[in-house]
């Protein structure tokens, strides 16, 4: 349980499980950003596939963290959304910037690719 | 309104309750057996809700939020109080992506939420009055 971190050059993997909210977005995206930062990251790629719901909190934790990315020439991407989750971010357009992949693989080949 | 069954619960205005919320919420109408896709949009409403009073209606102060709920058949409505800063504009502050705070990430997204994932939404503020959020949902469509 709990948020899993790790690396792969400079690509920070994030886990959540759980209800994403106001509450937990608080301290998540405190984490994140000392991670990225601390160990010099250019890509976020976040697993939704344990997050079970996610409130309007979560719009403003990926539209942030797409941001800290994008300042670094990177890419933020999501993997395994669940329909809820997909249609919250969806009502503010979230997929227009950061992309939706099946899995971490295409997610990683992505990266490649964005970096050329 | 009339109802088969109602619950008020009261709880200081700290995010640590937001979970706290759901999950009483969610314990509450278990016997209308909603499916999961009810349940996680009716969580969903309430969550916006009761963020909304702990952060713009109290802004990190002290205070109380009070949830009450009741269902008559399968219409479910959920009420959420607190005795806050009450909003100016309430048209303004339901338009889609304005946010009064977005230097803390808020999407402006969570009356939009409400109205998307519930059937009705009204919603009783006036500057330092208060606000109130009134949800309904028919369960069983």
């Amino acid at each position: 349980m709990g948020t899993v971190y790790d690396f792969a050059g400079n690509i920070l993997f994030v886990k959540i499980d759980g209800e994403l909210d106001h509450h937990v977005t608080d301290g998540l995206r405190e984490s994140v950003d000392r991670i990225f930062e601390n160990k010099n990251m250019r890509h976020i790629i976040f697993d939704f596939s344990e997050v079970t719901l996610m409130d309007s909190s979560g719009i403003g934790f990926v539209m942030g963290r797409f941001k800290k990315t994008d300042e670094k020439g990177g890419k933020t991407f999501l993997v395994g959304t669940n329909p809820y989750v997909s249609k919250v971010l969806n009502m503010a357009g979230v997929f227009s910037i950061v992309k939706r992949c099946e899995n971490r693989e295409e997610a990683v080949r992505l990266t490649k690719m964005e970096v050329k | 309104m009339q109802a088969d069954n109602k619950m008020v619960i009261e709880f200081d205005a700290v995010s640590e309750n937001e979970s706290f919320a759901r999950a009483a919420v969610a314990a509450f109408v278990a016997p209308l057996d909603p499916t999961v896709e009810e349940l996680t949009e009716i969580k969903t409403a309430l969550s916006e809700a009761v963020t909304n009073s702990v952060i713009h209606g109290y802004e990190g102060r002290e205070g109380v939020i009070k949830v009450a709920c009741s269902y008559l058949g399968g219409m479910v409505e959920i009420c959420v109080e607190d005795q806050g800063e009450g909003i100016e504009n309430v048209d303004k502050a339901k338009e889609p992506l304005y946010t009064s705070k977005p230097e803390q990430e808020r999407s402006g997204m969570g009356f939009t939420v409400m109205e998307i994932f519930m059937d009705k939404l009204t919603v009783e503020s006036a500057k330092g009055k208060g606000t109130k959020v009134i949800m309904m949902k028919q369960l069983g469509r």
